[in-house]
């Protein structure tokens, strides 16, 4: 969130007066959630970014994109400059590595435009001439054109929903965890519409509401008598002093 | 000033107001796990098409939704061959239900009353007639007030229910798992994608359901 304000992203949520007011067609959340998931990468260890980056790529980009390990992972967010067609193009995310790169264009409500993946391709090759663009990755709410399949490129889309999954498996295992990251991420995707996963009903306990009814087809015949009865272990109670009613 | 009953009404309804606002987050989730889990399944080679259709059963009044319902079709993959067209063998219908409506006094011995239910519902009936398509339809609410309901739902086999047309099993079959049964999506894939994936295979009950599956037993009495 703070490189999004940073690079003019979403500055102006925290003006004093806002001229967008509640424009929806000017949401920045898009960019908010790239810089706070992405952005928050450059604080972590190697090790921990890469143990990251794969739960965010997931296992199969992760390893077209392959980055040598004598090469540090470098994350550029909304690379400036890049044009094509005469047009200015802005993925949201490259990953380099050496001479490797992995482009990760960010899609949370906002539409994929017609084109988009291939003119990124054609962008980043140009204004990075002499390395390989290895993979390209939708990751959120949106599926890759039926028609698109670039040249020598790895391409796929990945949900929230997916990334979620992984970072709570990731979290459960914490020898694979990127450590408080994951936590943080799990935390966020789950309070999000795009990155709920169901986890059961948790610790929530639905309050009494008072006297209950229960309707009995024969003597002795509560509906609960046809589930499997589950055996208890027998449990002692020793009281300390006189019982108060 | 309230008199006892009134002030114990009043806190009745808003705590069970809170219960259901509380709930509501994971019952979403829930759906939004089993459209996605059902969506990245095949059914004996079928590939799945969701209706776009949700449908919400409403206490007639909109301040309580009871239950949502999803519904796919389940297709033939694309024929190798253009000239022919994949076609429809099945459908698969999901309903959760958080109440049905009725009286809770009612004497209806459908095992799932009382408590929230999922219920998974298919259809591959071995005769298409016409119409065929709307199955997935008939069993919408599971409200037994509604006649049509208690004359066409019966007892199939112990844990399956099927819906009777004309004294006739139509094809289209459902099971029901209390939803507090399932923890997370593992439950859901072992509980519900599974036995359905295992009954569109034609599999019969034994083998469809997993030892420890919470799914409801019919009442012996049925």
């Amino acid at each position: 969130m703070l490189k999004a304000v940073a690079q003019g992203k979403a500055h102006w949520l925290f003006d004093r007066v806002t001229t967008h007011g509640t424009d929806l067609k000017r949401r920045p959340q898009e960019d908010l959630v790239t810089s706070a998931v992405f952005g928050s990468l450059d604080l972590l260890d190697e090790a921990a970014k890469r143990r990251a980056l794969k739960l965010l790529l997931g296992h199969k980009a992760w390893q077209e994109f392959n980055p040598p390990e004598c090469n540090q992972v470098k994350i550029e967010l909304w690379p400036q400059g890049m044009r094509i067609d005469g047009g200015r193009v802005e993925p949201d995310v490259l990953l380099h590595a050496g001479d490797r790169i992995a482009i990760v264009e960010v899609k949370w409500y906002a539409p994929l435009s017609p084109d988009q993946l291939d003119k990124e391709i054609r962008a980043v090759r140009s204004f990075y001439p002499g390395k390989n663009v290895l993979a390209i990755l939708l990751l959120g709410d949106a599926t890759l054109p039926f028609d698109f399949s670039p040249d020598r490129i790895f391409s796929n889309a990945r949900s929230w929903r997916d990334v979620a999954r992984d970072v709570a498996r990731a979290v459960a295992n914490p020898t694979d965890s990127p450590g408080q990251w994951a936590d943080m991420i799990m935390g966020f995707l789950r309070k999000t519409e795009f990155g709920r996963i169901f986890h059961g009903f948790g610790d929530q306990h639905c309050y009494p509401v008072g006297s209950g009814s229960y309707c009995f087809r024969a003597d002795g015949d509560p509906p609960w008598l046809n589930q499997k009865m589950i055996s208890v272990q027998d449990d002692h109670y020793k009281w300390k002093g006189k019982m108060k009613c | 000033m309230l008199t006892p009953e009134q002030e114990n009404s009043a806190r009745n309804l808003w705590q069970s107001v809170r219960n259901i606002h509380r709930s509501a987050a994971h019952l979403d989730v829930l759906m939004d796990s089993l459209k996605e889990m059902i969506e990245g399944e095949c059914f004996d080679g079928g590939e799945v098409r969701f209706n776009s259709k949700i449908d919400d059963e409403y206490a007639g009044n909109n301040w309580i939704c009871m239950s949502r319902s999803m519904h796919a079709e389940i297709w033939t993959e694309e024929p190798a061959d253009r000239r022919r067209r994949p076609r429809q063998f099945g459908t698969i219908s999901i309903h959760l239900i958080i109440h049905d409506g009725s009286d809770e006094m009612l004497d209806v011995n459908w095992p799932w009353r009382g408590q929230p239910s999922l219920i998974a519902c298919w259809s591959r009936p071995e005769v298409r007639t016409e119409g065929w398509e709307e199955y997935y339809m008939y069993a919408e609410n599971f409200n037994p007030e509604d006649e049509d309901n208690l004359e066409c739902i019966a007892r199939f086999s112990p844990r399956v229910w099927h819906w009777k047309s004309d004294g006739e099993c139509s094809g289209a079959f459902f099971f029901a798992v209390p939803v507090f049964s399932l923890r997370d999506e593992r439950d859901i894939k072992k509980h519900v994608i599974k036995p359905l994936k295992n009954f569109f295979e034609g599999k019969g009950e034994d083998e469809s359901f997993p030892e420890d599956s919470p799914s409801f037993l019919a009442d012996h009495s049925v």
